[in-house]
């Protein structure tokens, strides 16, 4: 079964979201993101290397 | 000269005595010379008298000793202060004194090549801190177990789900996050801590 069919996301694993082009890997890290501080991580240099891999493309 | 030959010659003097040939002087010097001989000898034939005597010299060589030991530890804790400054070397009979110089010569010895060592292992060893060493220490444990750590773990294991620039950012991201955690331990700009 494609999942793909069902998602608006292309081939190359992009997609957009009110008018911002997101790739698969940045849900990802965001999804990492919002899992550590919902379980209240402490770590600032984890956060840093998401957001900076998140910024960079 | 021998025994017998000193013992002819007491002989003749107290003839010599006996006749009145010799001056008055020369008599009581002969006759205090004769009268130690024979308590000398009277005291070495006298088996309890040697045993005195070689209990006398084994307490004398057990004072040295101490004598060595007590300035031995002198001139270690104050190398300054002067080894003879002990008296109870010094108290001894006119018979020790050789022994005690000795003894004194052979402690001066010893203590200053230990001074000497002592000397040697400071200039070969430089001045470190304990507390240097604990950082040093710290940081060489830091950074063996950098590759532990939870935060490496997760980004490695995210890596393979990352585009292909983004893969290597994330070593050089942990790379960088590595230094920055050593450093918290070196004081670079050293200075006192408030």
């Amino acid at each position: 079964m494609n999942i793909l069919k069902y998602l608006p996301i292309d081939k190359d694993g992009k997609f957009s979201f009110f008018g911002i082009n997101f790739y698969t890997d940045d849900l990802l890290i965001l999804a990492i993101l919002y899992f550590l501080y919902t379980q209240n991580v402490k770590d600032k240099y984890l956060y840093i290397i998401l957001i900076l891999l998140l910024i960079n493309k | 000269m021998n025994d017998n030959d000193f013992n002819e010659m007491l002989k003749k003097a107290q003839s010599m005595i006996q006749n009145n040939q010799i001056p008055d002087d020369i008599k009581s010097l002969i006759n205090n010379i004769q009268n130690s001989n024979n308590n000398v000898e009277k005291t070495y034939s006298n088996p309890n008298i040697q045993n005195q005597n070689a209990m006398r010299n084994n307490n004398n060589l057990f004072n040295n000793m101490n004598n060595c030991n007590n300035q031995k530890t002198n001139i270690n804790t104050n190398s300054n202060k002067n080894s003879y400054s002990n008296a109870n070397s010094y108290s001894n009979t006119s018979a020790n004194s050789y022994s005690n110089a000795n003894s004194n010569f052979n402690s001066n010895s010893s203590s200053s090549s230990n001074v000497n060592i002592n000397k040697n292992s400071d200039s070969a060893m430089p001045n470190i801190d304990v507390e240097t060493l604990m950082k040093i220490q710290n940081i060489m444990a830091k950074m063996k177990n950098s590759g532990d750590d939870d935060m490496s773990k997760l980004l490695l294991s995210l890596k393979p789900y990352l585009r292909d620039g983004r893969k290597e950012k994330v070593d050089e991201y942990i790379k960088l996050i590595k230094m920055g955690k050593i450093t918290q331990f070196l004081d670079l700009f050293g200075g006192e801590k408030k």
